[in-house]
C-alpha cells in the first residue's frame, strides 16, 4: 500500500491567533483507507482537511511549519488545482458549493473546469449513484440529503481517488445519513480513499481507522473500533458510542393547555395539523428533512401566517397578540446561531431583547442570565468571535432573558459538539424543572429521551404521536 | 425588496420568449419610449400593463409600481404643472416655491415624463420577473456577433452573482425572522427603532456574507475553476466503477 496523504511534523496557526490550530501533526493515510477524523468544535479537523487540499497555505495563509504531501505532491510547492485534480472535497457549508441551478449544470461545470467532456459521464454517474431523477431538478427544491448526493456526484465526476467530507451528516435525518454513509462505504470498496471529518461517532464507525484530534494535536489513532466506545473520548469533547443520555427526572407535565394548534394548513407542507401543548410539557418533534418541522415551529410564534387553521396561546388566537407579547411568551432558538446575533458585544446582545421589549431592570437581568449560561467572562467580547457552542448558548440566553414561558428550539444540536450537547441538555433539563414548556425539533431523539414527555412525528404534513 | 429582482417560474407568453430576443425587444422599446410623444406613450403604457396581466404578472407589477404610481407620478405631474415655467425662464425667481404658475404645457410635460419613467420601469420589471437569469446567460454564451462573444469569466460572474444574491436574500429572510422572534416588528416600531432595527440586521448579514464569500472562493478552487489553461482541449473523462 502506498500513502496518498502524508503529513509530517505539521503545525499551522492562523494570523493573529495565539495558539496553533494544528500542532505537530503526523499522519499517514494509505490508498483505499476509510479514515474518520473526530474531534470537538475548534479541534482543528477542518483546518487539517483544508491543508490536505492545499487551500492552506495557498488561499488561507498563516504560519505553516512541516510538510503535507498529497499523492506525493508537496502542498507548499504545488498549486491548489494540481492537488485537487485528484481529490473531491465536500465542505461543511455545502450550500456554498452550488453555483448553478440544476444538478446537471453543476456537474457539467465541474467537468468543464478540468477540460473533461461531459458526454456519457453524467449518465454514468447518475446510474451509479442513483440520482437520475435529480439531474434536472433545481438545487433549491432538493432535500438536504439529495443536495449532498448531488454534490457528491459533482465531485466524483472527475473521478478523484481521494474524497474528503467535512461534517457531511450534520444536517441529515437518520434515513438520509444512513444512505450517505452507505454510499461512502460503497465508494471505499471501489477503491476510493475516504477521509470523513465528523464529531458524530455514529457516523465515524463506518470508517476503518479512527483519528481523534484535540486542541490541534492527534491524541488517538487506531483501527480498533472499540476506541469509539471508550469513555476517555469524552475528555476530548467527542461523544463515546452507546452513551446513555440522562437529563433530569422527567416531571410529568400537568395543567392547562399553553398552546393549541387547530387544523393548521400551510401551502403543501402542513395539512391540518392539530396539537395541544400543555404547560410545562416537553415535546420532541421528529420528522425527515423537508417534512415541515421548522414550518410548524415558526407558526408557534407567528413567524409564519397559516393558510388555514389557527394557533392559540393561552386560549387567545396568536394573531391578536402584538409581536412583543409573543416574544415575551414564546422564545425561539434557530438552528444557525449566526443568524440571530445582532450586537457588537455579548452583553448588548442579551440586552437587545430587553431593549426591544421595553423591559425595565435590564442590566441586572442581563448579568444574571450571562452568569447562568457561563457567558459572564465574555460580556465585552464580540458575539462573532465566540465558538459555535458559545454562540448557541448566547442565542439561547438572549431568548430566555425575557423569561418566556414557552421555549421553541429548532435543531439546536446541529452545530454542537459533545460538550455543547451535554451543556444544552443540562440547560433544557433545568428549564423543564422550572416548569417551562419546551418544544424541540431534532434528528437525534436519543439526546432528549429522558426529557421528553411526548414524542411526535411529522409525516406528510400530519402529526403522529409516537 | 426580494420581489423586485427575483425570477419565479411562470407560464404566461412572456416566459416563452427567448431571453435574447427579449433583450433586443427591450432595447427597442426603450429607444421608442425615449423618443416618442404623448399619445404613443399612453398606448404603450396600457399595452405593457395588459401584457403583464396576460402573462400572469399583473399583481406583481401592480405591487412593484404602486409606490411610483401613488407618489412619484403625482409628484412629477404636480411639479411640472406648477414649476415647469420656472425652469424655462432665464433667471430663477427669488421666491421659487411661491411663484406658482400652473400651465397646460407643464401638465403635458409632467404626463410625458411620468409615462416615460413608468414605461421604462414597468418594462424592466417585467423583463426581470419573466427571465430566468441562467437561461439568459446560457443564451448569451452561445451568441456571437462578427466572431466576438462574451468571455466565460463574465458569464460565470453573472451566474455567481445570481446565486450569491439568492443566498443573501435567504440569509436576510432568516435574520429578519430571528429579529422578529426577539420581539422586533417593523410594523409596530417607531421611526427611530426602525432605523436601529435595520442597522442591527447588518451585523449578522455582513458576517455571514463574508464567511460565505470565503467558502465560495474555496469551493471554486476545489472545483478547479480557472485551472484550464488556454488551448486546453476537452478529453473524455476517466471511467468510474464503484
Amino acid at each position: 500500500m502506498t500513502a496518498c496523504v502524508e503529513i509530517s511534523n505539521y503545525s499551522f496557526s492562523f494570523p493573529g491567533s495565539g495558539s496553533p490550530a494544528l500542532n505537530q501533526v503526523n499522519l499517514k493515510i494509505e490508498e483505499g483507507d476509510f479514515i474518520s477524523i473526530l474531534g470537538a468544535n475548534g479541534s482543528g479537523k477542518t483546518t487539517l482537511a483544508l491543508s490536505m487540499a492545499g487551500i492552506i497555505p495557498h488561499l488561507l495563509q498563516g504560519n505553516f511549519i512541516g510538510e503535507v504531501f498529497v499523492n506525493k505532491k508537496n502542498t507548499l510547492k504545488h498549486d491548489i488545482h494540481d492537488i485537487v485534480s485528484d481529490m473531491g472535497f465536500l465542505l461543511q457549508d455545502y450550500e456554498s458549493q452550488f453555483f448553478f441551478s440544476t444538478v446537471e449544470e453543476e456537474i457539467r461545470f465541474h467537468l468543464d473546469n478540468y477540460g473533461l467532456l461531459s458526454g456519457n459521464r453524467i449518465k454514468e454517474l447518475s446510474d451509479e449513484l442513483g440520482i437520475h431523477h435529480l439531474l434536472k431538478r433545481k438545487f433549491l427544491d432538493l432535500s438536504e440529503g439529495e443536495k449532498q448526493k448531488a454534490l457528491l456526484a459533482s465531485i466524483l465526476s472527475i473521478d478523484p481517488s481521494i474524497l474528503v467530507l467535512d461534517e457531511p451528516t450534520s444536517q441529515l435525518d437518520a434515513l438520509e445519513r444512513e444512505g450517505l454513509l452507505q454510499t461512502l462505504k460503497q465508494l471505499n470498496r471501489a477503491g476510493k480513499t475516504i477521509i470523513l471529518i465528523t464529531h458524530d461517532t455514529m457516523a465515524a464507525r463506518y470508517g476503518s481507522r479512527y483519528v481523534v484530534l484535540s486542541g490541534g494535536v492527534v491524541v488517538e489513532d487506531s483501527i480498533d473500533p472499540t476506541l469509539l466506545k471508550d469513555e476517555t473520548l469524552s475528555s476530548y469533547g467527542v461523544e463515546p458510542l452507546d452513551l446513555s443520555w440522562i437529563g433530569s427526572e422527567a416531571m410529568k407535565a400537568a395543567g392547562d393547555s399553553k398552546i393549541s394548534v387547530e387544523g393548521l394548513c400551510f401551502r403543501e407542507i402542513l395539512d391540518g395539523v392539530n396539537l395541544e401543548i400543555k404547560k410545562g410539557e416537553f415535546i420532541l418533534l421528529l420528522g425527515g428533512n423537508g417534512s415541515g418541522k421548522t414550518t410548524l415551529l415558526k407558526h408557534l410564534n407567528r413567524l409564519l401566517v397559516p393558510d388555514g387553521g389557527r394557533v392559540l396561546l393561552e386560549d387567545k388566537p396568536l394573531r391578536e397578540y402584538s409581536r412583543r407579547d409573543i416574544a415575551r411568551n414564546v422564545g425561539f432558538l434557530f438552528q444557525n446561531p449566526e443568524h440571530q446575533l445582532f450586537r457588537n458585544t455579548v452583553e448588548k446582545e442579551v440586552g437587545y431583547t430587553l431593549d426591544i421589549l421595553g423591559s425595565g431592570e435590564g442590566s441586572k437581568r442581563v448579568q444574571k442570565i450571562l452568569g447562568l449560561f457561563d457567558l459572564g467572562c465574555f460580556s465585552d467580547r464580540s458575539p462573532q468571535s465566540l465558538s459555535t457552542g458559545e454562540k448557541q448558548r448566547l442565542a439561547l440566553a438572549s431568548s430566555l432573558v425575557s423569561n418566556p414561558r414557552v421555549m421553541v428550539l429548532d435543531e439546536p444540536m446541529t452545530y454542537l459538539d459533545f460538550n455543547g450537547k451535554k451543556r444544552l441538555v443540562s440547560y433544557l433539563s433545568e428549564l423543564k424543572k422550572q416548569g417551562r414548556t419546551i418544544v424541540v425539533v431534532s434528528h437525534q431523539p436519543r439526546y432528549y429521551d429522558s426529557l421528553a414527555d411526548r414524542i411526535l412525528l411529522l409525516d406528510n404534513g400530519r402529526l403522529i404521536e409516537k | 425588496m426580494r420581489d423586485f429582482f427575483e425570477y419565479r417560474q411562470g407560464t404566461g407568453f412572456l416566459y416563452k420568449i427567448n431571453p435574447l430576443s427579449k433583450i433586443i425587444l427591450l432595447i427597442l422599446l426603450w429607444a421608442f419610449v425615449l423618443y416618442s410623444s404623448l399619445t404613443p406613450l399612453m398606448v404603450l403604457a396600457a399595452s405593457i400593463s395588459l401584457t403583464a396581466l396576460y402573462s400572469g404578472l399583473g399583481d406583481r407589477l401592480r405591487k412593484q409600481t404602486r409606490f411610483f404610481i401613488l407618489y412619484m407620478f403625482p409628484f412629477i405631474l404636480l411639479f411640472q404643472l406648477f414649476f415647469h415655467q420656472s425652469f424655462t425662464v432665464e433667471d430663477n425667481p427669488s421666491l421659487f416655491f411661491f411663484n406658482l404658475s400652473p400651465s397646460a404645457e407643464g401638465f403635458f410635460v409632467g404626463l410625458l415624463v411620468g409615462l416615460r419613467i413608468y414605461c421604462l420601469l414597468s418594462s424592466s420589471l417585467l423583463f426581470i420577473a419573466s427571465t430566468n437569469p441562467l437561461d439568459l446567460v446560457s443564451q448569451v454564451s452561445g451568441f456571437t456577433l462578427l466572431g466576438l462573444r462574451v468571455p466565460d469569466s463574465v458569464l460565470f460572474f453573472i451566474v455567481f452573482l445570481n446565486r450569491s444574491t439568492a443566498l443573501i436574500y435567504s440569509d436576510l429572510e432568516q435574520i429578519m425572522q430571528a429579529q422578529k422572534a426577539r420581539g422586533f416588528s417593523l410594523r409596530e416600531a417607531s421611526f427611530r427603532d426602525k432605523i436601529t432595527g435595520y442597522a442591527a440586521l447588518l451585523i449578522p448579514l455582513f458576517t455571514i456574507s463574508l464567511e460565505r464569500a470565503i467558502n465560495q472562493a474555496i469551493s471554486l478552487e476545489l472545483k478547479g475553476f480557472g485551472s484550464r489553461k488556454k488551448g486546453d482541449f476537452k478529453a473524455e473523462s476517466k471511467k468510474f466503477k464503484p
